[in-house]
């Protein structure tokens, strides 16, 4: 009776009209790129001009590079080198492409007990917390922004621990809540802080290392690993954002008046 | 305080001013939880006429497993639905993670244990001679079994509007199963967590004043009910 | 008039658990039939019931009608529901007005073609036209029997099996009910009464046997004619 009743079922939901075909593409990317909405600034353009329409899924970088794994996306849109790199050579993706970069920026509270403000680089800031064992709020969720986290702990040669070190296993956004709420410093992507910078006490205190440049890659998963994917549809993603128009598009984006991301393709016009 | 006021007062603004995402949103919750219960309903139906009344081994024992999964987190029905349908999973080929589909294949499984269990409380509290009064009446099993639902109406009205109150408010499913899927996947509970993970706590709050809303008239719906059904057992 | 049915029922045994409620059992019941089972708390008797209207089923059985034997239990059981009618002592009103109880009982009967007129005529007989649009779980217990009775009118069963059909009712309710039984009776339909209170329904029946010991056996008293044999045994031992 019971497997009767639920085979139904499933035909009824799989008879049930779902788009998917070439015209379809999916897209994981990191949750800070959704929230930005850039996405929602970039996809509708390029549905316009190629007609395949976009299902955005936005998960932590861990998850996304996963999910292309396993073939449940066709496309990946992320910031974590060194993973984007093992993805690739794994043999998971192909055809990587730069795309643009935002950089992470050290915020906490104005008074500033670290006094982290004024430092010649965030291996020095780090430092300065760590001696202090001043408050500091780590993601603590093997997103990409927490692996920048731990790899700039690693350039400081520092291995936080303690009372003041909190790992929080939460969004960004969350994150910053946390920190705001006990006046602790975090590292934070640029996106989600001019987001939610007006409900917030804590202030913006370093920014501009190199280290912190947070670059994004495009990669599409590999065809011969997943057949079904939507290849085509993969490549000519890959090649509209990194084409010219896009590119400025990606310039011109702004949240609250400022640039959020830089291009990463040399733009000859 | 003042986040709490003005964001509830955008929240009012942008309702009303009819903001077409908000409904889009509004609407897939809508569509997804009210094809899950609906599909959800007879074989619930069915497992609780054979638990009430069936005489056959193992019986207390699917009892006990449905009441247990009364309290199973949704986040555990994604997880486990999450790897069948991916597309390394078992039911990969049906194509089915991050689709409307797959949200409502995880709703139905979250509403199926309230409405087996529901229903069955009432069936037992009914009175058994319902079923025999219209069996020896001379109604075939199927128009007794309608009968007696038609007995229990109040009481399956009650489950119907719990489950339907757990499947429209649920994210954790939702999230993993449907990706959360602009104008796709969308619905109100994934929408709120993702507008409050980027700090729009006025779309958050204005979507969480229509599950309030809903709440409140499912929840007035319930008591007229029942309110009904104390007047005429 | 209701076609003549002949139901032999022997070997009957019906366990609950380990508990033995019916064991090697014979029962016989004719049309015109009227027969009065009586027994101790316990011994079985609604259980008995229950097993010829085939809403029970039992360990063990051979039935057959009019000298057929009967197949599968299924089959059986069918055939039983369809022949053979059980009233609850506590008859189950179906929510809504006791016309609405009536409808119901009329329109699962294939033979009937006007179904309102038919209902009337049913109100009319157990004398409930005043209340046909009452709520039916707010009527009085006498009178959700006599409409149990007029639902099995509607019904027109060749057996009506009956639970104590008097205990509780007040006499208004109880004359009213007898005289309706007697109506069954003279259309030829079958009937057996499970009662504790013989003297009530004396005039009525043709029968009476005793349930005891797991076993039918005729019982002793006016009416009755054969001799109940354990109360033969219990008074030679004494």
């Amino acid at each position: 009776m019971l497997p009767k009743v639920f085979l139904l079922l499933l035909g009824f939901f799989v008879t049930t009209p779902i788009s998917a075909d070439d015209s379809l593409l999916r897209l994981a990317t990191t949750t800070s790129t959704a929230n930005s909405g850039l996405m929602d600034y970039l996809l509708p353009r390029f549905t316009e001009e190629t007609s395949i329409e976009v299902h955005l899924i936005a998960v932590g970088t861990g998850k996304a590079l996963r999910l292309g794994r396993e073939g449940d996306v066709d496309v990946v849109l992320v910031h974590a080198r060194a993973a984007e790199d093992a993805f690739v050579n794994a043999g998971h993706g192909v055809n990587r492409a730069d795309v643009m970069y935002n950089d992470f920026i050290i915020v906490g509270p104005e008074s500033d007990p670290a006094d982290v403000a004024r430092s010649g680089s965030v291996a020095e800031v780090l430092q300065k917390i760590f001696d202090k064992s001043a408050p500091f709020i780590s993601r603590g969720d093997d997103s990409g922004t927490h692996k920048r986290e731990l790899l700039l702990w690693q350039i400081a040669g520092r291995s936080p621990a303690g009372s003041w070190y909190r790992e929080v296993g939460q969004g960004m956004g969350k994150t910053l809540q946390i920190a705001n709420e006990i006046d602790a410093y975090t590292m934070t992507d640029r996106g989600t802080w001019l987001a939610y910078q007006a409900k917030l006490e804590i202030k913006l205190l370093f920014q501009g290392d190199p280290p912190l440049i947070n670059p994004y890659g495009i990669i599409a998963v590999n065809p011969e690993r997943q057949q079904h994917v939507n290849y085509q549809g993969a490549i000519k993603l890959i090649k509209w954002i990194t084409s010219p128009a896009a590119q400025k598009m990606i310039g011109q984006f702004k949240v609250r008046n400022q640039q959020l991301f830089v291009p990463s393709v040399e733009n000859k016009d | 305080m003042d986040v709490l006021v003005s964001s509830t007062i955008e929240a009012f603004h942008l309702l009303f001013s009819g903001d077409a995402e908000i409904w889009e949103i509004v609407g897939i919750s809508f569509r997804v939880s009210t094809l899950a219960i609906m599909a959800a309903v007879p074989p619930a139906l069915i497992i609780a006429f054979f638990l009430a009344y069936g005489n056959f081994f193992g019986r207390r024992f699917l009892i006990s497993l449905f009441n247990t999964f009364l309290s199973v987190p949704a986040v555990v029905i994604g997880l486990t639905l999450f790897i069948l349908l991916s597309r390394q999973g078992p039911m990969g080929d049906f194509k089915l993670l991050f689709t409307q589909t797959a949200m409502g294949i995880g709703q139905f499984l979250l509403c199926l244990p309230i409405l087996v269990c529901m229903a069955h409380v009432s069936l037992q509290s009914a009175d058994r001679a319902a079923w025999e009064t219209a069996r020896t009446l001379g109604a075939g099993p199927i128009r007794a079994f309608f009968t007696v639902l038609y007995e229990i109406r109040f009481g399956l009205m009650a489950a119907l509007l719990a489950g339907y109150g757990r499947i429209i408010s649920e994210v954790g499913a939702s999230m993993m199963l449907g990706g959360n899927i602009a104008h796709y996947t969308r619905n109100i509970p994934t929408a709120i967590a993702l507008e409050t993970s980027k700090g729009a706590f006025a779309e958050g709050i204005a979507l969480g004043l229509v599950l309030l809303f809903l709440a409140f008239l499912l929840n007035a719906l319930l008591q007229y009910v029942q309110g009904r059904g104390s007047i005429n057992p | 008039m209701i076609d003549a049915l002949q139901l032999n029922l022997s070997r009957l045994s019906k366990k609950y658990g380990r508990n033995v409620v019916l064991d090697n059992l014979k029962f016989d019941i004719a049309s015109h039939e009227c027969v009065l089972l009586t027994g101790e708390n316990g011994a079985g008797k609604t259980t008995l019931l229950r097993i010829i209207s085939g809403l029970e089923k039992p360990e063990h059985c051979e039935i057959s009608f009019n000298a057929a034997p009967a197949g599968s239990w299924r089959k059986l059981r069918k055939r039983l529901l369809k022949s053979v009618m059980y009233l609850h002592q506590q008859p189950y009103m179906l929510s809504g007005s006791l016309r609405r109880n009536l409808e119901y009982a009329a329109r699962l009967n294939a033979a009937i073609v006007d179904q309102e007129s038919s209902v009337d005529r049913a109100l009319e007989w157990a004398g409930l036209e005043a209340l046909q649009f009452q709520s039916a779980a707010s009527l009085s217990g006498g009178q959700k029997q006599r409409v149990a009775l007029a639902r099995a009118r509607l019904r027109d069963p060749q057996i009506l099996l009956l639970d104590e059909p008097t205990a509780n009712l007040d006499s208004e309710s109880r004359e009213r009910t007898m005289q309706m039984l007697y109506e069954f009776r003279d259309t030829g339909t079958a009937i057996v009464i499970v009662s504790h209170d013989p003297e009530v329904f004396s005039d009525l029946t043709t029968r009476r046997i005793h349930l005891h010991d797991r076993q039918t056996s005729p019982a002793d008293g006016p009416g009755s004619e054969v001799i109940d044999l354990d109360k033969v045994r219990q008074s030679q031992q004494q």
